[in-house]
């Protein structure tokens, strides 16, 4: 692949930037709609950070669907996801286990493989971030890292937005 | 058996004979099988426009591979009218040649075997085309001529020399022909096969434009399957080297526009590590070429490949990561990457958190299905990293706000986005 053309897979239009702006902000919408489950200590500040938590995974949620399955970050994040909100209708998704084999086997191939010592370490820091990264050979592993990381700018560019958008 | 009538290419030995006519010469005698194996035959025809069939053929191949029919080359229409000729059966109509009953088997026999072919034809050979003359010895002399001819430059081996099974139709069929024989790789090892006892005939000369048929023929499927035939044709014919001659060639050809041909050894070696690709059709492998001072085994060749796709890839993160560029050496680069992608993970943190606190303190709920989205007027230096602590501090700072928060606002805001 040339230079050229894995730039351009890899830069997120703005087209991901709006896709991921409407989820977001429908999802905002609900979180603000519901109430925090009550607790022995409704403290509000637990309620922000409850709040909070939710508005994250809303966040990559929302991210993740936006990118779709082209990615396989994006598809990583969205079965870790969707185990993490306990939604029993996703746990028996065929594909996650389709995608656990490979991932083991492809670690199993990893393991065997000779990497460089130097990048061994950092590769190994890469793989822990990157979701779904356990399973990939450095140079895919690279590729979805800078998709990964300009969808996480865009991410944070529209948190932001909205949040100084506030009449704070 | 084979080394009789290996020397195949022999017919180009028509083609050095100046024979203006493309019609088939060979219709003017009605020979018995025999004749055709006496040399004196051969001359005779030769002397005729049989010679120049090919030179004709020759000539069109260097304008146009598939030229219309009276070209041997493309469609051997000659030559299979020569064929019938031979074969006894007389007539030969130029766009269909049916070999007599006797000759049939032969031809089928000698089509399946593609090793037949020792000038490097995938399965065309006089000898092929003449059964009769395989059977006899006196074959080798014939055969000796044609290789004379053989120089003619282009073998036009696959439009010319069609398999036996089909039957001749002309350029179309040749073409077809040809295009058959171009994703035959398998035809290799058989050609191969039938190089041997190619060069147990006329070896020196022919290893000679072997050789430098290989440099024209980075192609994999050329490599053996027209080095016989380049042999032979260079043989006769040095002047004309240039591939656009051969029909065969062009279309299988067309790959090794890029290859000098000087450095065989250099593409032997980047044969052996992967096989080259032609230019037009998109093959699995990648073309490596060997570097000047570098290891050229395969698995280095594999390597340096790994290690520059990865390399590309590591670029591609330098751009993106801000402050990359003065860190040098993959670890560095590695460390600072995840440090960035630590950090814009913090940030989405910090900042949901600050949404909660202000979604919390708002009570609007009409809002976000009518807003339209503008382009960013965010900063783009925003996604520098910034400290934890000063986002951490505000959620708790926020809680004293109480914003009226209503949907229009809302609107106006996302639209800032």
């Amino acid at each position: 692949m040339t230079l050229a053309r894995d730039t351009a897979m890899k830069n997120p239009t703005n087209s991901l930037k709006r896709r991921f702006s409407l989820k977001f902000l429908k999802t905002l919408v609900r979180i603000r709609k519901s109430r925090p489950p009550p607790s022995p200590s409704a403290s509000s500040s637990w309620e922000i950070r409850w709040r909070a938590q939710k508005i994250k995974l809303a966040a990559y949620s929302s991210m993740a669907l936006s990118v779709g399955s082209k990615r396989t970050w994006s598809r990583a994040l969205t079965m870790k996801l969707r185990a993490t909100m306990g939604n029993r209708r996703w746990s028996s998704w065929k594909g996650s286990k389709k995608m656990t084999k490979r991932r083991i086997v492809a670690k199993k191939n990893m393991e065997k493989r000779h990497l460089e010592k130097d990048m061994n370490s950092g590769l190994q820091q890469l793989r822990q971030l990157v979701p779904g990264g356990e399973s990939m050979d450095p140079r895919s592993l690279l590729e979805e890292t800078a998709h990964f990381v300009r969808c996480l700018e865009t991410q944070v560019r529209v948190m932001r937005s909205i949040v100084e958008g506030f009449p704070c | 058996m084979n080394s009789d009538f290996i020397v195949l290419p022999t017919w180009h030995f028509l083609v050095e004979a100046t024979a203006p006519e493309l019609p088939c010469p060979v219709r003017a005698c009605q020979p018995p099988v025999d004749c055709f194996v006496s040399p004196s035959f051969w001359d005779k025809s030769t002397d005729t426009s049989s010679s120049l069939m090919f030179d004709s053929a020759h000539n069109s191949l260097a304008s146009s591979p598939p030229s219309p029919p009276p070209n041997i080359f493309n469609g051997g229409s000659l030559i299979r009218e020569l064929i019938g000729k031979m074969g006894g059966s007389g007539e030969l109509s130029p766009q269909g040649y049916n070999p007599d009953q006797e000759n049939a088997p032969k031809w089928g026999q000698y089509y399946t075997s593609p090793a037949l072919n020792p000038a490097g034809f995938p399965d065309l050979s006089p000898t092929a085309k003449f059964p009769s003359l395989l059977g006899t010895r006196s074959l080798s002399g014939w055969i000796g001529q044609f290789t004379e001819v053989a120089a003619m430059g282009k073998m036009p081996s696959s439009p010319a020399f069609r398999p036996l099974g089909s039957p001749p139709a002309g350029t179309p069929e040749g073409n077809k022909s040809l295009h058959l024989q171009t994703p035959a790789l398998n035809d290799r090892t058989e050609v191969s096969n039938s190089r041997e006892d190619s060069h147990s005939t006329e070896a020196g000369a022919r290893l000679r434009a072997e050789a430098s048929w290989r440099k024209r023929k980075p192609a994999p499927r050329g490599k053996e399957a027209e080095t016989e035939d380049g042999s032979a044709m260079k043989k006769a014919n040095r002047s004309d080297h240039s591939d656009s001659m051969m029909a065969g060639e062009e279309v299988r050809g067309r790959g090794d526009e890029d290859v000098g041909g000087e450095d065989e050894k250099l593409q032997v070696k980047s044969e052996a590590a992967k096989p080259p690709t032609p230019a037009e059709p998109p093959k699995d492998y990648i073309h490596v070429r060997a570097r000047r001072g570098q290891a050229t085994d395969s698995h280095s060749l594999a390597e340096r490949v790994r290690r520059e796709k990865i390399s590309e890839r590591m670029k591609i993160l330098q751009d993106l990561v801000p402050g990359c560029n003065k860190v040098t050496g993959k670890a560095l680069m590695l460390d600072e990457i995840t440090n960035y992608v630590q950090s814009l993970q913090r940030q989405v943190e910090f900042l949901s958190m600050k949404l909660a606190s202000v979604n919390s303190m708002d009570t609007d709920a009409a809002m976000a299905k009518d807003v339209l989205f503008q382009s960013e007027s965010g900063d783009p230096q925003q996604r520098l990293p910034i400290s934890s602590s000063a986002y951490s501090a505000d959620p708790l700072n926020n809680t004293q706000f109480l914003p009226g928060f209503h949907g229009g606002d809302l609107q106006r805001i996302v639209q800032m986005i």
